[in-house]
């Protein structure tokens, strides 16, 4: 009864974490017991296959490329996914982040010749707009003549309007109405 | 002070702070044991120091979140291992035995090997010792290898293997338990000359 008790704790005893309230009457057990002492030596031989391999070398200069790294910034390499979020850092995962791709020498043809064409596009627009507007280049718009010689001209026309006024009556005598109107035919 | 004689608590502060030779002596400090425990998981040494970097770099990143009153090298411990699964996750693309309900796989039948003594010959040299155990610690569910890792290799005490696996000592006594049983077994069908009767 005491060894099926005492021999689930064997392991945690070889471990040395058993507690000194349970490690005393185990020792006092074993030394009765020959199936038990059996069974701390069968515990004990397993662990002689825990043997340390050859020493991992650390590549030369790895802290300070890891620090460096660290200070440049993780960020322009490395981004951190899912995880357990604040609770829980230890489960985010560190991936590559993936930068954005320099245009290949096509594609940076293929964006020239874009930007030129556009260029040509608006260059003929504008020409073809500005060949529409009314009067750009015609005299009156474009003329240099004084404001006071127009007025000059103006009442020059006026004059000559108020002068003659019978040169302008026989055009209106031949009309029709004239011809029955006898007050206007006089 | 020199940062060698700082503790850890200290060095984290300093980091915090903006002291890249601070952060440079806890990598120094720790890159050793990480390579150590990494070696376990992977022999390609390109693996193994990406594993590391991608850990101190996690760890960096994350340095704010470290509660000063737990150990630094737990806290490390535990971003590293997370890092080898994800990591062997990510590289088989199949998912892994979950850490969080390993009494699902069940005990091995130990039955037969449970009479057996399973000790290393004494002609065999440690290197040789040592990559039989290896190859065998390889074929195990990553539960049981990550315990005995820590157990044997690393000399972990049941409260930090609770700690950074996040489970009970009661878990950390029957995981190992179940561990050590898958181990010899599978050392037993690996290396049946290594077998003695008149054991337990």
């Amino acid at each position: 009864m005491e060894c099926d008790r005492l021999k689930a704790l064997v392991p945690v005893y070889v471990d040395g974490e058993l507690s000194e309230e349970l490690a005393a009457p185990m020792r006092r057990h074993l030394m009765e017991c020959g199936a038990c002492r059996a069974a701390v030596a069968e515990a004990k031989a397993m662990a002689s296959w825990f043997v340390p391999g050859p020493e991992v070398a650390v590549p030369a200069g790895f802290a300070a490329r890891v620090t460096q790294r660290a200070f440049k910034g993780v960020a322009p390499e490395w981004k951190l996914v899912g995880g357990g979020g604040p609770a829980a850092p230890e489960r985010d995962v560190l991936v590559p982040r993936r930068a954005p791709a320099a245009p290949d020498r096509v594609t940076r043809f293929a964006m020239s010749l874009a930007a030129a064409a556009a260029a040509v596009l608006v260059g003929l627009t504008l020409l073809l707009a500005s060949g529409e507007r009314p009067g750009i280049d015609g005299g009156a718009l474009q003329a240099t003549v004084p404001v006071e010689e127009t007025l000059e001209r103006l009442e020059a026309l006026n004059a000559r309007d108020a002068a003659a006024p019978a040169a302008v009556a026989p055009e209106v005598t031949n009309t029709p109405d004239a011809q029955t109107d006898p007050k206007r035919a006089r | 002070m020199p940062h060698t004689a700082q503790d850890d608590q200290g060095l984290v502060a300093a980091t915090l702070a903006g002291d890249s030779k601070a952060f440079q002596a806890l990598v120094e400090r720790y890159q050793a044991r990480l390579f150590g425990l990494v070696r376990h998981y992977t022999r390609n040494p390109v693996e193994v120091e990406d594993i590391v970097q991608e850990t101190f770099l996690k760890a960096f990143t994350r340095l704010a979140t470290f509660q000063q009153s737990s150990a630094f090298y737990t806290w490390l411990y535990r971003i590293a291992v997370n890092t080898i699964l994800d990591q062997k996750k990510r590289k088989s693309r199949s998912p892994i035995q979950s850490m969080a309900e390993p009494e699902e796989l069940g005990a091995p039948s130990a039955e037969a090997t449970e009479r057996m003594t399973v000790r290393p010959d004494a002609q065999l040299e440690r290197a040789e010792i040592a990559e039989i155990t290896q190859r065998v610690l390889g074929e195990l569910p990553d539960i049981f290898r990550t315990v005995l890792v820590m157990r044997e290799f690393e000399g972990l005490a049941y409260q930090e293997i609770a700690d950074v696996l996040e489970i009970s000592i009661g878990t950390v006594e029957s995981r190992l338990f179940r561990a050590r049983a898958r181990f010899k077994q599978k050392l037993l069908q690996l290396h049946p000359e290594f077998a003695l009767e008149g054991g337990s």
